[in-house]
């Protein structure tokens, strides 16, 4: 699925990474705990989270996750935006709750 | 140490097959003899702290064991001034003095005593084997094998704890250096464009990554943010070695069960703390040494081969 349709299902606006939003992601994940995130380690994932600290950008960096969906319209710091536009990380952010944005996307037919 | 006849237990068997019971006895013996006192057995173990008193006749030959539960007896029954030749054990369990390391470990295991008397071939009492005794040959033995024999790397493979590559050099080098949480993970994302730039394959470079990272978080969230991340690659093969100053990990085995951890709730809410961090190093690395303790700095090394996807 691309990100351009990842921001139209779930009515998301793109805070980091505008000209990636053509971006293919292949399955999403959906979690506040990063340690999860990490144990799950498959590429080509959106990470879902409603957390916006800076370990959200650094734990898709390890795991080469192209993209994270944040939920609940949850305002991106300024320096975690910066540490995603330099590690090269999208940054989407919705207003849908983490349990709406993931039954739409997965309606959708982006898998876990 | 099992004596089951597995193929480990007879590789370690014969590391010290060089060992018999005249290389590993005490030759200072504190004997008795049969007519002394039994009171005179209490004095000598207790001023020399020992759990057992061999009795020896006019020729130095065993006759006989009195211990430390014979004595209670003798105390109990108020039979202090009695010869020892009246409450010692006479059919005594002992050792030859060229008998093998093996069978004097199943001697340990077969009769539970502390302590067994060493003797030559006509019975005369050379010497004593407790299990102290034992484990400093052992020890003893180990150091021999480690300075002057090829066997080591066999033997001691399991043993080899850390790689002995970062005493001189670390092809990668960070010092973690974290207040609060926000620069936790520089190191590992550094550690990741690092790999990449040496080639190495991107699966392996991302359980490298994954793993460094939850390693610095441990030490950013468990070990006051100090700490260091380096690394060697070359030869198909990462190794990571990050280290803290403490306080250390008080029960390894818990802190490697998922679901496990001491964190707090500031840290569950930055997404971290939630006991996943050693499982996930333990799931990801193709090999990990931990090596801490309860006040005690954390040694963390995992290697990863690139071969193995």
């Amino acid at each position: 699925m691309k990100l351009t349709e990842v921001l139209e299902i779930t009515g998301a606006t793109c805070v980091v990474g505008e000209q990636l939003a053509d971006i293919e992601v292949h399955h999403a994940f959906a979690s506040d705990l990063m340690s999860d995130v990490l144990a799950m380690s498959r590429p080509d994932t959106l990470l879902i989270t409603g957390l916006t600290t800076p370990q959200i950008i650094r734990t898709a960096q390890m795991l080469d996750l192209p993209a994270i969906l944040v939920v609940r319209g949850k305002d991106v710091p300024q320096y975690v935006a910066d540490l995603a536009r330099t590690t090269g990380i999208v940054v989407l952010t919705t207003h849908d709750i983490m349990y709406v944005a993931s039954g739409k996307l997965y309606a959708r037919g982006l898998s876990g | 140490m099992s004596l089951e006849r597995s193929v480990e237990a007879l590789r370690y068997l014969e590391l010290f097959s060089n060992l018999d019971a005249s290389g590993i006895m005490s030759t200072t013996v504190h004997a008795l003899h049969p007519e002394d006192r039994v009171a005179a057995a209490r004095i000598l173990m207790r001023e020399k702290s020992i759990s057992g008193v061999p009795i020896v006749d006019a020729d130095f030959r065993l006759v006989g064991l009195i211990s430390v539960s014979k004595i209670i007896e003798a105390l109990a029954d108020g039979r202090l001034a009695d010869s020892v030749d009246s409450v010692m054990v006479r059919d005594v369990i002992s050792l030859h003095a060229h008998d093998t390391f093996e069978t004097i470990l199943s001697c340990f295991q077969r009769f539970k005593f502390g302590r067994f008397p060493v003797v030559e071939e006509d019975g005369k009492l050379v010497g004593m084997i407790t299990d102290t005794d034992v484990l400093s040959a052992i020890i003893r033995s180990f150091y021999s094998v480690y300075v002057h024999d090829q066997r080591r790397t066999m033997t001691l493979g399991s043993f080899s704890a850390l790689s002995k590559e970062f005493e001189n050099s670390a092809d990668f080098v960070y010092d973690i250096s974290c207040i609060g949480l926000e620069n936790a993970g520089e190191g590992s994302a550094r550690l990741k464009v690092f790999l990449q730039t040496k080639g190495f394959g991107e699966s392996v470079v991302r359980r490298a990554s994954v793993c460094a990272y939850e390693a610095e978080m441990n030490v950013c969230i468990h070990a006051g943010g100090q700490g260091s991340l380096r690394a060697i690659a070359r030869n198909g093969e990462i190794i990571v070695r990050v280290e803290d100053e403490g306080p250390g990990i008080e029960n390894i085995d818990l802190a490697m069960k998922e679901g496990w951890s001491t964190a707090t709730d500031a840290i569950r809410e930055m997404g971290f703390g939630a006991g996943m961090g050693l499982a996930n190093i333990r799931r990801f690395s193709d090999h990990l040494v931990i090596i801490s303790g309860k006040d005690k700095p954390t040694k963390l090394e995992m290697i990863f081969l690139a071969g193995k996807e």
